[in-house]
């Protein structure tokens, strides 16, 4: 599956999550890049019941973004019909190794930036081809403000926050 | 009244500048503000130290980017980002941050890119 318009944009479930307590998931679009879903990172964000979970279902239907399938997540749904399915936390992470991998394979490569939270990329646990930008959710949101699309990167953050600790406290109750 | 003394420290310039904001808003110091915050997570580690539980030590560590995602959660418990995300939202601790010489050389990359 190639971007329609050159670029791809692929968000890991991290800013995802952290868009959706924003309500700012239709940020990804401003760029004008093709935003893409991995569908074992889809599979994260939406496979157990939480917060954000049916939002991020629902979001993904209706604005029809396109989701790449990757040999990792087919492997996963043809292990759970054997056992039952061990949790794997880093799934989505190599799915999107993946990912990376066939776009660099592709002929012309394609050109991709995928997006993480601050502690994923500081894992550094990705080999990354020279036409994938591993970019973390905070460096898109100050790109987007510093281009005139959002008036404030800190103030989409600071949305999260506060979303994220009012379902807090109704999740995780002291 | 208890007793201050004077310290050294560094801070964030454009941390600092909000704070200053919101110290001017809230019509009190910078200087206020950070013995507040500073007293709600000494007292926070503390009173989870005094029952045993360590979570928000496992929190902190990952706050400050000394435990990796992967091993938080695992200490913790927990096997979804949004779970990490609303412990850390309720325990008042901001996420891992990059360098800012990082993040600036991402925002370089993406503005890279929309001009080429």
């Amino acid at each position: 599956m190639s971007p329609l318009n050159g670029i791809a944009l692929l968000p890991d479930s991290g800013p995802l999550i952290t868009l959706a307590y924003a309500d700012a998931l239709d940020l990804l679009f401003l760029p004008g890049w093709q935003v893409m879903l991995v569908d074992a990172v889809l599979h994260e964000v939406t496979r157990n019941q939480t917060p954000t979970s049916d939002k991020l279902a629902a979001w993904a239907t209706a604005v029809q973004i396109p989701v790449v399938s990757t040999n990792t997540f087919e492997h996963l749904k043809q292990a759970a019909l054997v056992s039952p399915p061990k949790r794997r936390r880093n799934l989505g992470e190599l799915a999107i190794q993946e990912t990376m991998s066939a776009f660099a394979l592709k002929v012309p490569p394609t050109t991709a930036v995928f997006l993480f939270e601050d502690h994923k990329i500081a894992r550094a646990s990705f080999l990354v081809p020279d036409t994938c930008q591993k970019i973390s959710t905070r460096a898109f949101l100050i790109f987007l403000e510093q281009r005139g699309f959002i008036d404030s990167s800190a103030e989409i953050e600071r949305r999260a926050i506060k979303a994220g600790r009012d379902f807090s406290s109704l999740r995780f109750p002291p | 009244m208890a007793r201050t003394v004077n310290f050294t420290g560094s801070v964030d310039r454009e941390l600092l500048k909000r704070a200053k904001v919101i110290a001017a808003k809230t019509d009190t110091s910078v200087n206020a503000l950070f013995n507040a915050e500073l007293r709600h997570l000494v007292e926070t580690f503390e009173a989870a130290e005094s029952t045993g539980n360590q979570n928000f030590k496992v929190l902190l560590d990952f706050s400050l980017g000394r435990l990796t995602d992967e091993k938080a959660m695992q200490a913790l418990g927990i096997d979804g980002d949004e779970d990490l995300f609303l412990l850390m939202a309720q325990a008042h601790l901001p996420m891992p941050r990059l360098p800012d010489a990082i993040t600036n050389s991402m925002v370089n990359q993406l503005n890279t890119l929309l001009t080429d």
